[in-house]
């Protein structure tokens, strides 16, 4: 079903009327380099306007990416088998001429290593989490843990790509374009695609800016990555000896300038451009009362758990929610420290402190201020690790991992798939990345099919030709 | 809505192709095609595993056969009845497609049906049309103009040409002094000067380093950096040069396989190294492998043919004719490069490189290298080579008096052989190179800035803790004889003395447990233990003058036979010069003080049985310490050091080098775990003209590509050219002149431009020059609002379109305007100042950015260093892509985070407070900026600002001085300190200008 709109079928057929003889691909460049005619509208940021496909679940997406590849085995699922296993041979059967990572070299020699942690069972709903997480167990009834994820990609960077873009080849835009190139952003000073890193507990792997990209989408749409330390923004604050009133005559002069420009020359670029200094201005407000939690109460601090302003991930989820509450569209959080190939047992518990009480505490508050409703909140990394032992720790894994989303649209306090009695491959309902972005699409209204655009010839989609919903986790 | 606006015109995939006139037969091509393309081919076009029924539209046989189109009838061809049933079952496409037509494109397939359905290959893919000698540039646009009912604009002012010809061909604006010049001068002969500035070629690398994807880290994870500037200096000199472009294509993609390859081709070649590589851990070697072999595709089909050949990875094209085939075997073309997929230790390449090494290669973490001295190091190598050969000859004179002198040092050595007891055997002397020890690091004095105890320097040492140098051992360990001792000359400065001194060697197994030690127990190594590893020999010496140090081995718990590696040379605090250092040994091997056995027998023979050949080793040896050769082996040293300094900063490259072709196969749905593909040779694309395929290599693909039956590169080249001077390409998608992209708006002027540049002999100054001494070129940017209206995308050219600068212009301006420019061209790429922890993500090593702190801080856009995964937020904010990926076109966004560098990166804010103290002025800064003068308006506006400004500053003398100490050019503070820093805000406007950062 497509909601549209009487202004937008006007236009259709005038631009019908007006140009025969075009292909689609000749409109949708009149139209403001958007492929997609019908959903046009001039006053709406995103080329959808404000047509939809589906019944609009959540406003926005906050993204918790435990990059570097959390283990599922030590997160949220449990694996009594492998336990049993621990420090016996893997049984080929599940190995042979399966792609391994670092753990290439040792094929052949390949033990099994149980569940570093025990699982508990958390809330009315009993579902299983291991118990290095007791926040999150805390709101166990809220979250649809999803065990049956599978990737492409077997290495960090490009399984990021993939997780972000869908595709493994760079250029292409990340999800948090896709969303605002979609629907646009209700937000007035602030981007509408906001990333957010962290670091801790495990070996930082680099995260690459390709990540929130744009890729082939106008490049407005790419995420602004906000600093911890120094600006938050690039270039937010004003030079040395500039005050924000003088900073204020030097943008007014700048746009009386620029408007006699446009009384001798027929630009429509000076409009935006006008339009643009604005807003830049208004950023230079808003982003610093953004980053200045000094309002926040006591209580809220010590849910968080955090040290404002100390860049911590925990930190970083109380900017969050203050970025959800901004109507920021889609936010991004990487916490960089999971990648855990060596002393698991140690560092995977640590990583597991950094992030627990944030999470559980960002789903608390925005269900406490109501907002839970319109929010999805997808948790998980790029890829899982094997049931194998590599050393101490745990070598990147592809056939399976866990991920939870939580919020509006989704039901809380289920489990959906499961990987075999190893851990080793997703064996009931298998839930793919493209699945993950045609569920987070669905939920925001949007038909993952019809949100497209024409590059180099061809109409691309987030998810590519693939890309089923979750039914079973949708309340 | 933050980023609500209105779009950018030169941002989009726009094309107005209006619609065949009602009385005008319709065109295959122009009116048909791009809808069969859009609606039908993806299920009857080119990809058999996908074609439904077994019915194709994409080729005049198959659209012809079973009736799918029957010319001039409607009623019996298939087509029509399938795009106007109203049945769920018979329509096309059909509805779970999610594509349809329109009613106005089924009513153009009636017509064209009823017209006689006239078939047309695809455009892009028929033989160029020669150039037409009658028709010019202005010709063709008019001609479509006419049957449009419109008319060309009226030509621009002269001072927006003279801008627009600036930023379009040098990329950096008129002078004043030029600008007068401009006004005198034809207009013919003042484009030829700029064309011949060597900025012209600065100003064309911007889009070829996109299209090519050049940058200096490698992109994959860790995005280490790599040394690829030479490749970038190469690029800018052949666009220079006016290289034609045939010679520019071959060289860039096999200029290494060019009979006797100069190192310039071999540079040129560096093209094939400049895609992204990975070293992350973990990664499988044959993965990458076929990732790099893809991403050649992409860059090489993209920048050359305008093709998506990058679409037949994984199934035949939906689209054009492309075969999976055609795709591997495209690939297989650069199968030769000698490299590996993971560049970590799992990775390997094709064949053992010892050959390549053997042929001079030197092998880095990117594999092979090749050194690349400019043209000056060249000249000066040769210099100083000249010169350090004829120091080598003077210092093999033979003099009676050298002879004499080598008689009298022999006499000198035989009696101390003659005498009993021990020797002296040195282990480090003057700058240790002599002797045995490596000294890397080390400081060394002269008399003339301190003591020296033997030859002509010591080493000084000095700090307010510990402090310490290691020298290791050069050749055979040392090995120590019962009752040696090992000792060392040490100055303490009277002043300034340490608190300890200590020698300490390495056992070659045992380590470093073996120290001796003299004054206070303040030295923390091997402190609390006792015995050999911590021997106090005595009270610190004394100062002022040199003291030997001497301790025995016994002491130091060493025993004969045993060997030392390493000696370490410690103090606490203090000043020390430490000089010779040695053991005093019996050991007969040392006695000569490690001659050599030819000298050693030499001299202890007696004179008269001496040989010729044992007159020749001593005086080899003597020339080596003769007093009156030390002004030539000074000199030599120095023309040494010279060289080795001028060697170290000569830039590398990772070289293209043609090894053993790996095995390409067909990799079933791009899966490289596939080995069940079929194996394929190099060929070039199955349906293009001249099809070849066979033992081929990279120049067979490149002369392929250039060769004049080729339809697509011409093309492909002309259409970005046209659409970096008029805002869009004659066909609007410059990156796909496939079946999906764009019909030409005016096909007929493509042609006469591509056919034109071939027949020209590819000349590219050429080019540019017919195109911008067009009146197409030269007409008023500034669109009267009915043409507006009528034509938003400037696709009829009736008008100029004003373009904003790209990233790299956006900076070149400001600096240039400001004179701050540094406008040396090539050379390593430049650090301008970036916000600090902009790379506090990156790991592998972890990095912190320095900005360029001398001239380097003041180079042109063109030479930032690119960090593909952090590009420069000031370069991302204005579009520039990271070229992690071919790139063929730049976006053109408006946004805030534009307006925020402008405002506030200290590159423009530096820039506007060296025009305040460069210009005196408001409507000087002005005209200076904008080669005009100010209006009555504008000059209001900023005098208002100015007069609040410098109210602020008279009140606030410090935001003044805080505001002109931005960036690092340090202005003298005068009494005029206020008025300079009100001028600096009102320059902050105007640099903040839409008219400054767009070209119109």
């Amino acid at each position: 079903m497509n909601f549209e709109t009487i202004d937008q079928l006007k236009r259709r057929t005038f631009l019908q009327n007006s140009f025969s003889g075009m292909g689609a691909l000749s409109m949708a460049g009149l139209l403001g380099g958007q492929q997609n005619l019908f959903g046009y509208s001039s006053d709406v940021d995103g080329v959808l306007g404000e047509t939809r496909h589906r019944p609009v679940k959540v406003k926005r997406v906050i993204h918790l990416c435990m990059a570097g590849g959390q283990s599922h085995l030590e997160s949220f699922d449990n694996k009594p088998k492998l336990a049993e296993l621990d420090g016996k041979p893997m049984p080929a059967s599940f190995t042979e001429g399966q792609q391994l990572a670092q753990l290439q070299k040792s094929a052949g020699k390949l033990k099994c290593m149980g569940p570093r942690y025990a699982f508990k069972k958390w809330g009315k709903s009993g579902q299983e989490i291991s118990e290095v997480f007791p926040h999150i167990g805390s709101v166990a009834d809220e979250i649809a843990i999803i065990r049956s994820m599978q990737t492409e990609q077997i290495n960090h960077d490009p399984a990021h790509t993939f997780m972000n873009t869908g595709s493994i080849i760079p250029g292409r835009p990340s999800m948090g374009a896709w969303v605002n190139y979609g629907i646009g952003s209700e937000s007035e000073d602030l981007p509408g695609f906001v990333v957010l890193t962290s670091e801790g507990g495990g070996q930082g792997q680099p995260i690459s800016s390709r990540q929130w990209n744009n890729g082939f989408l106008p490049s407005r749409h790419q995420g602004v990555q906000f600093q911890s330390k120094g600006d938050a923004v690039h270039y937010v604050n004003n030079p040395a000896g500039v005050t924000r009133d003088a900073q204020r005559g030097v943008v007014d002069t700048v746009n009386q300038l620029n408007r006699l420009l446009g009384e001798r020359r027929l630009d429509p670029e000076i409009e935006g451009r006008i339009a643009q200094y604005e807003m830049a201005f208004k950023m230079q407000a808003s982003v610093p009362g953004l980053m200045d939690v000094s309002a926040e109460s006591a209580k809220t601090l010590e849910m968080y758990g955090c040290t404002p302003g100390d860049g911590s991930f925990a930190a970083n989820c109380l900017l969050a929610r203050r970025l959800a509450e901004r109507d920021v569209r889609f936010i991004q959080l990487y916490h960089r420290g999971w990648d855990h190939h060596g002393a698991i047992q140690d560092k995977f518990r640590k990583t597991a402190e950094i992030v627990d009480q944030g999470t559980a505490a960002l789903i608390r508050d925005l269900k406490e201020r109501g907002m839970l409703d319109d929010t999805l909140i997808i948790f998980g990394g790029e890829f899982g690790r094997t049931p194998m032992a590599q050393g101490s720790g745990r070598d990147h894994h592809i056939n399976a991992f866990s991920m939870f989303m939580c919020g509006g649209g989704i039901k809380g306090g289920v489990t959906h798939g499961a990987t075999d009695e190893l851990g080793y491959a997703a064996v009931e309902d298998p839930v793919h990345v493209h699945d993950l972005h045609a569920t987070m699409l669905h939920l925001l209204g949007v038909d993952h099919k019809k949100l497209t655009y024409r590059f180099q010839g061809r109409d691309f989609r987030l998810t590519d030709v693939f890309g089923h919903l979750i039914k079973p986790i949708l309340a | 809505m933050f980023y609500r606006t209105l779009y950018s015109a030169l941002a989009l995939f726009a094309l107005i192709v209006p619609a065949a006139k009602a009385e005008e037969k319709l065109s295959f091509n122009r009116d048909i095609r791009p809808i069969l393309s859009n609606k039908c081919f993806h299920c009857h076009g080119p990809d058999k595993n996908t074609r439904e029924a077994d019915i194709r539209l994409d080729t005049r046989e198959g659209a012809f056969a079973e009736e799918s189109i029957v010319p001039g009838d409607v009623k019996a061809s298939e087509v029509y009845w399938r795009i106007t049933s109203d049945d769920e079952d018979d329509i096309m496409p059909p509805p779970d497609s999610n594509k349809h037509l329109t009613s106005e494109e089924k009513k153009l397939v009636e017509r064209w049906i009823k017209e006689g359905a006239e078939y047309e290959a695809h455009w892009a893919y028929l033989s160029v049309e020669p150039a037409s000698s009658e028709h010019s540039i202005d010709d063709f646009v008019a001609e479509r103009l006419a049957a449009e009912g419109l008319e060309r604009s009226k030509s621009a002012d002269p001072v927006t040409v003279l801008r627009r010809l600036h930023f379009d061909i040098t990329g950096i604006p008129p002078t004043e002094e030029e600008a007068k010049r401009f006004g005198e001068t034809d207009l013919g002969s003042y484009v030829d000067g700029l064309l011949a500035s060597p900025h012209f070629g600065e100003r064309m690398a911007i889009e070829w380093l996109d299209a090519v994807r050049y940058a200096d880290s490698v992109g994959y994870h860790g995005d280490q950096l790599i040394e690829v500037s030479a490749y970038r200096d190469w690029v800018i000199n052949a666009f220079n040069a006016n290289m034609p472009f045939d010679q520019f294509t071959i060289e860039q993609i096999a200029g290494d396989l060019l009979p006797d390859a100069t190192l310039q081709q071999k540079v040129a070649s560096v093209f094939n190294r400049l895609g992204q590589t990975s070293e992350e851990g973990g990664i499988q070697n044959a993965e990458y492998l076929a990732k790099y072999q893809a991403e050649r595709v992409r860059t090489t089909t993209t920048t050359w043919m305008g093709a998506t050949l990058a679409c037949a990875e994984c199934h035949d094209h939906k689209f054009d004719p492309y075969s999976t085939k055609d795709f591997y075997q495209f690939a297989a073309f650069f199968a030769d490069i000698l490299e590996k997929g993971a560049w970590t230790g799992d990775g390997s390449f094709q064949e053992d490189t010892k050959s390549y090494e053997a042929q001079g290669y030197k092998f880095g973490k990117r594999g092979p290298m090749l050194s690349v001295p400019s043209e000056e190091d060249e000249t000066r190598l040769k210099e100083l080579g000249q010169k350090l050969a004829a120091q080598k000859a003077q210092l093999q004179v033979t003099t009676p008096e050298l002879k004499a002198g080598a008689a009298k040092w022999v006499k000198e050595q035989v009696a101390v052989m003659a005498k009993d007891g021990p020797v002296d055997y040195i282990i480090l002397s003057e700058r240790g190179e002599k002797r045995n020890i490596e000294t890397k690091g080390w400081k060394f004095v002269g008399a003339d800035q301190g003591q020296v105890f033997d030859g002509s320097v010591s080493r000084l040492q000095e700090s307010k803790g510990l402090i310490q140098h290691i020298g290791n051992g050069k050749g055979d360990p040392l090995e120590v004889a019962d009752g040696d001792e090992l000792y060392a000359y040490v100055f303490l400065d009277p002043k300034n003395p340490p608190s300890e001194v200590m020698l300490q060697f390495h056992h070659e197994k045992g380590g470093w447990n073996h120290r001796v030690w003299w004054g206070k127990d303040d030295i923390p190594y091997g402190k609390g233990t006792k015995g050999p590893a911590h021997f106090k020999a005595g009270d610190l010496p004394e100062s002022g003058k040199w003291i030997r140090l001497s301790v025995s081995v016994k002491d130091l718990g060493l025993k004969a036979g045993e060997k030392l590696t390493q000696f370490a040379f410690t103090q606490f605090g203090g000043k020390v010069f430490w000089d010779q250092s040695g053991l005093t040994t019996k050991n007969e091997k040392y006695r000569w003080g490690g001659f050599s056995q030819a000298l050693n027998e030499a001299i202890k023979k007696p004179e008269s049985d001496r040989n010729e050949k044992d007159q020749a080793a001593i005086l080899t040896h003597y020339r080596t310490i003769a007093p009156e050769l030390e002004p030539a082996r000074n000199a030599i040293a120095q023309l040494g050091g010279q060289m080795t300094g001028i060697k170290a900063g000569i830039r590398t490259v990772p070289a293209t080098v043609s090894a053993k072709r790996r095995e390409i196969r067909i990799l079933e749905r791009g899966n490289w775990m596939d080995k069940s593909g079929e194996v394929v040779q190099p060929g070039t694309p199955h349906f293009l003209p001249d099809h070849r395929e066979g033992d081929l290599t990279r120049l067979d693909l490149a002369k392929w590509l250039v060769s004049p039956e080729n339809p697509l590169t011409s093309r492909t080249f002309v259409n970005r050219m046209w659409a970096r001077f008029f805002g869009s390409g004659i066909s609007g998608a410059v990156e796909d002149l496939g079946s999906q992209g764009q019909w030409p708006t005016h096909p007929e002027l493509l042609d006469h431009l591509a056919a034109g540049f071939v027949e020209s002999g590819w000349d590219m100054k050429q080019l540019v020059k017919t195109i911008v001494l067009s009146e197409t070129y030269q007409q008023s940017s500034n669109a009267t609002p009915a043409l507006q209206e009528r034509d938003p995308y400037n696709r009829l050219l009736a008008r100029q379109s004003g373009i904003r600068l790209v990233a790299e212009l956006v900076r070149d301006n400001a600096l240039a305007v400001s004179g701050l420019l540094n406008p040396e061209v090539g050379g390593p790429s430049a650090r301008p100042y970036q916000p600090a922890g902009y790379y506090q993500h990156l790991n592998f090593p972890r990095r912190t950015y320095k900005a360029d702190a001398d001239a380097s801080q003041y180079r042109r856009g063109v030479y930032t260093h690119w960090q593909r995964t952090f590009l420069h937020p000031a370069m991302r904010a204005f579009d520039a892509p990271s070229r992690e990926e071919c790139a063929v076109k730049r976006d053109v966004s408006s946004t805030p985070l534009q307006a925020l560098v402008l405002l506030n990166d200290p590159t423009f804010v530096e820039a506007a407070k060296a025009l305040a103290e460069n210009e005196s002025s408001i409507p000087e800064m002005f005209e200076r900026v904008l080669t005009r003068a100010p209006d009555a308006a504008e000059l209001e506006v900023l005098t208002k600002l100015y007069n609040s400004e410098l109210a602020r500053f008279e009140k606030e003398p410090n935001y003044a001085d805080a505001l002109l100490a931005v960036g690092m050019k340090v202005i003298p503070k005068t009494e005029a300190h206020v008025q300079l820093a009100a001028r600096t805000s009102v320059a902050r406007s105007i640099l903040n200008l839409q008219e400054v950062i767009t070209r119109y």
